[in-house]
């Protein structure tokens, strides 16, 4: 970023194509770039359904895809929320194993209603992102360092309440059936998660909030400069995150009949490669649903896929690893790499009042850039 | 640390006795270069000779940044040639070009703001002063003052650059730039961040190094400066070279026909002088405010239809005054009243509310978003308004906006291009256009016109004007004190956070500004002994 001063910044002004000479062109061409992962997801299926045609490319197959990811993208849906607005929260998961954990430990253990867990563990989830939030807003402490520390938090409490035991018996059938049910072969979660995407897509795109959560994601100076609140923008972020993967948590366990701690680790990894994923799905270097959602199943297909064709498990692990880091790639080289600098902290942070760093050379990003990238 | 490492001394441009040596030292021949489909320079040839200083001026957009990129190394040509000493450069990357002996100082330096002024004059270069393999950091520091002296900065070379106003950044970055004895020096908008007093201290270095047979290339958006300190001038419009002429044959005129493209004239229009009455009844009444650390005890009264100067040298906290009256600072001491009612906003929502309204300085910290497209970037702080049964109505707003970019003559693909992709005073009317709509009653800006283009200056003006007209009353803080004259009806001298005189009428033009300024920043020398390093918030 702030390299040696005679690699020299590009000044302030990209020298913008001038408008009025510049014939005018069409101007949406198609952005082969954005469409890379959507075709990447077709050759997937192409590929694992001409190699194993009958054990992949069955309707059994692709619709226990569709239902055992869908938690895992409800999980990446809310990360995504936290993601445009500037933000990281690498505490999804826990969050996610306690929310299961308290459901369980309430239902099976305890007794008590579906309705009181279900509120619990959605308190829980507010009260999650309310923690994040505040600790990143108010206390300016990176959300990097907070979301770690939470996480592990979470998890101590996880392994608190449940002895760190397997828990498999008790569960009520209502809390089983929250999970449980099924439309055909569909299963609950499936239409959980299209009820979130729709919500969340909607009010992503058309309410004031949603636009300021992408105007706090791309400038937060500007955006507090036109009078919105960043700080409560970014606790709300947080809080989504919090209780969606919560909620997922809760609905994951249900779902399964049982709990086991912790289950939720195993989703940190692919819900940030997916988010990431989705910023370059479609759109350049921007979190959206729909490419979260997308990338979530890319993902899915892949490591299903790859099972299926007789890798081992390890292969899963590799196959989201080196999505994660391609996605990254991509949008750096893609997109105008909007919100990703600063979160992997290369960018300057909030530029608030008596922010020492506002004066940072501004020309130094990839968004500045000349016209290659920037226009 | 072997010679070759560091730029060649000038062995071949040394003046000679009778005066300067004029043969082409750095050679453009021909040179194009395109950026997807357009094409940003466009077969350009420039002789930039040895002791010459030879402004680049145009349009934002006409190719100026893109040429003194290609020049640097920091892109290479498409086609044609540039030559140093006649012989043809292939610059793969910015280091070989200031090994070449072309150095280059930005509008922006890039710093490492944590790091000392020296760890940063030295940074990429090999640390020369050595004590058994280990940097020898007592020498290398008195290196460093050795360097900055040569520009005519005394500051404590430990200190972090962070701790440094923008302006002794701007002399940090031309110290290191001429550490090595440079062939050809491209400044590229240097002055825009730099007050009056300081831009002479500029040009006595750019002298001095000119007389040393150096090629000065000298780009600007100040047409007074051309005349000041070039003595060639090269006009870029469109990224084509429209001509190159020794400034004593122009005159200010002829020059912005030649940027402009159009009979002067007809671009600039007749900027009658303030007609509007001030209104009975303030607008912002300010009394003692101060927000405890820099701006201290500033009152005033702004009336409708008023504009407001604040002038200041660097850092004498007018952004401070604005942005405590926009709520983004807190007022600390005194008071405030908005058309009679107290003021004191916590948050610029609350100024928001107020019909308060405050256009930035700085366009990248706290200007647009550039990840949202021109129109959302236009319905930013009213974008509620927008709502129908809580949803927004995107086509409705997109057509507002569209409305009032057009209205503001924000020169654009479409509305739906991204901030990233219009020049800088598109930008600004853009964060202009945000603003106005809101029907403000107080309208505060801060350096509505740094970095902007002499066309959409003026019809910056021209809309700084009709809002007056209209009634809003407008605080303008200018480093430019021409701007000031054209279109304030007062002006507040600020010095050290304080209002040190009020200027009206007749009173208030350039010069006067700037004496009143001068007179009691070197009274204030001496008798505390404050330097410009108070400057930096």
């Amino acid at each position: 970023m702030e390299s040696s001063p005679h690699t020299q910044a590009p000044s302030r002004e990209p020298e913008a194509p001038s408008q009025e000479s510049a014939p005018r062109r069409r101007r949406r061409r198609f952005d082969a770039g954005a469409w890379a992962p959507v075709l990447f997801f077709v050759f997937l299926i192409v590929f694992f359904g001409v190699v194993e045609p009958e054990d992949f490319l069955n309707t059994g197959n692709l619709t226990s895809i569709l239902n055992n990811n869908a938690t895992l993208a409800i999980i990446a849906l809310g990360l995504t929320v936290v993601l445009l607005a500037g933000e990281f929260d690498l505490s999804v998961a826990s969050a996610a194993s306690l929310g299961g954990a308290v459901g369980a430990v309430m239902v099976a253990n305890e007794g008590l209603s579906t309705e009181v867990t279900f509120a619990a563990v959605i308190g829980l989830g507010l009260l999650i992102g309310l923690v994040n939030g505040v600790l990143v807003t108010y206390f300016q402490i990176p959300a990097l360092i907070v979301t770690l520390a939470v996480a592990s938090i979470l998890d101590g409490f996880t392994q608190l309440i449940t002895n760190n035991e397997i828990i498999f018996a008790g569960f009520s059938d209502t809390f089983v059936d929250l999970g449980g049910w099924k439309l055909g072969d569909v299963q609950a979660p499936v239409f959980y998660l299209a009820g979130i995407a729709i919500l969340l897509g909607i009010a992503l795109r058309y309410t004031a909030t949603g636009r300021h959560l992408h105007a706090v994601g791309g400038n937060r100076g500007a955006s507090r400069m036109a009078g919105i609140r960043v700080n409560r923008h970014i606790i709300l972020a947080f809080v989504i995150s919090g209780t969606l993967a919560a909620l997922a948590g809760m609905i994951y366990t249900a779902r399964q009949g049982s709990l086991t701690p912790l289950f939720g680790t195993s989703f940190l990894l692919p819900a940030f490669a997916a988010a990431f994923l989705g910023s370059v799905t479609l759109r350049r270097g921007e979190f959206h649903v729909l490419g979260t959602v997308i990338g979530v199943y890319l993902i899915g297909t892949g490591t299903t896929g790859l099972l299926i064709v007789g890798g081992a498990t390890y292969t899963q692990q590799l196959f989201a690893g080196a999505v994660l880091i391609l996605a990254t790639a991509g949008s750096r080289v893609l997109g105008r790499g909007v919100g990703l600098r600063r979160q992997l902290g290369f960018g300057r942070r909030r530029s608030g009042r008596g922010d020492g760093d506002a004066s940072m050379p501004p020309g130094r990003s990839a968004e500045d850039g000349p016209p290659p990238g920037g226009a | 640390m072997t010679q070759s490492d560091r730029p060649a001394s000038s062995a071949v441009a040394v003046p000679d006795a009778a005066g300067r040596d004029q043969f082409a030292l750095l050679d453009v021949v021909g040179v194009s270069k395109s950026f997807e489909a357009v094409r940003a320079v466009d077969d350009v040839s420039v002789e930039f000779k040895g002791g010459e200083v030879h402004a680049l001026l145009g349009e934002n957009g006409a190719g100026k940044s893109t040429l003194v990129r290609l020049i640097a190394g920091d892109h290479g040509p498409d086609s044609g040639e540039i030559r140093l000493d006649g012989e043809v450069l292939h610059l793969a990357h910015p280091r070989e070009a200031f090994r070449r002996g072309i150095a280059c100082v930005h509008q922006t330096p890039a710093f490492v703001l944590a790091l000392s002024v020296t760890e940063n004059l030295f940074l990429g270069l090999p640390f020369d002063q050595r004590r058994g393999g280990m940097i020898d950091w007592a020498a290398e520091h008195r290196a460093a003052e050795d360097a900055l002296s040569r520009v005519g900065l005394s500051l404590d070379p430990h200190m972090r650059l962070a701790d440094l106003a923008p302006h002794e950044r701007q002399f940090v970055a031309l110290a290191r730039a001429l550490q090595h004895n440079p062939r050809a020096m491209l400044l590229d908008e240097i002055t825009a961040a730099l007050p009056k007093p300081e831009v002479q201290t500029l040009y006595e270095i750019i002298r001095h190094v000119r007389s040393r047979g150096v090629a000065v290339v000298y780009v600007t958006h100040r047409l007074e400066e051309v005349f000041d300190i070039a003595d060639t001038a090269t006009v870029l419009r469109d990224g084509k070279v429209i001509a190159t002429e020794p400034t004593r044959e122009l005159n200010e005129r002829k020059l912005t026909e030649h940027i402009v493209g159009r009979e002067i004239s007809k671009v600039i229009p007749e900027l009658q002088a303030a007609t509007s009455e001030p209104g009975s009844g303030a607008i912002l009444t300010a009394r003692n405010v101060g927000d405890g650390h820099t701006v201290a005890g500033v009152s005033f009264e702004i009336h409708p239809g008023e504009v407001l100067g604040i002038a200041g040298l660097a850092g004498a906290g007018q952004t401070e005054l604005l942005r405590l009256i926009f709520g983004a600072e807190d007022l600390a001491e005194g008071e405030m009243l908005l058309e009679g009612k107290p003021y004191s906003p916590k948050h610029p929502a609350e100024a928001i509310e107020r019909q308060v309204a405050m256009v930035t300085e700085d366009r990248h910290t706290d200007g647009i978003c550039k990840n949202l497209p021109i129109w959302q970037n236009v319905t930013l702080p009213w974008v509620a308004r927008f709502r129908r049964n809580g949803l927004l109505r995107l086509g409705a707003e997109r057509r507002t906006a569209a409305e009032r970019a057009n209205r503001f003559r924000v020169r654009m693909p479409s509305v739906d291009a991204s901030m990233g992709q219009l020049s800088g005073g598109n930008q600004q009317k853009v964060i202009l256009a945000k603003w106005v709509p809101g029907a403000p009653r107080l309208l505060i800006l801060d350096e509505p016109t740094h970095g902007v283009d002499i066309r959409s200056r003026y019809e910056i003006y021209e809309l700084i004007r009709d809002l007056a007209a209209e009634g809003v009353g407008i605080i303008l803080a200018s480093s430019e004190f021409e701007e000031l004259e054209i279109l304030c009806d007062r002006v507040l001298a600020l010095r050290f956070g304080r209002v040190i005189a009020e200027l009206r009428g007749s009173d208030v033009n350039e010069h006067l500004v700037l004496s009143t300024l001068l007179a009691t920043d070197s009274s204030a020398k001496e008798e505390d002994g404050v330097v410009a390093s108070h400057a930096s918030p």
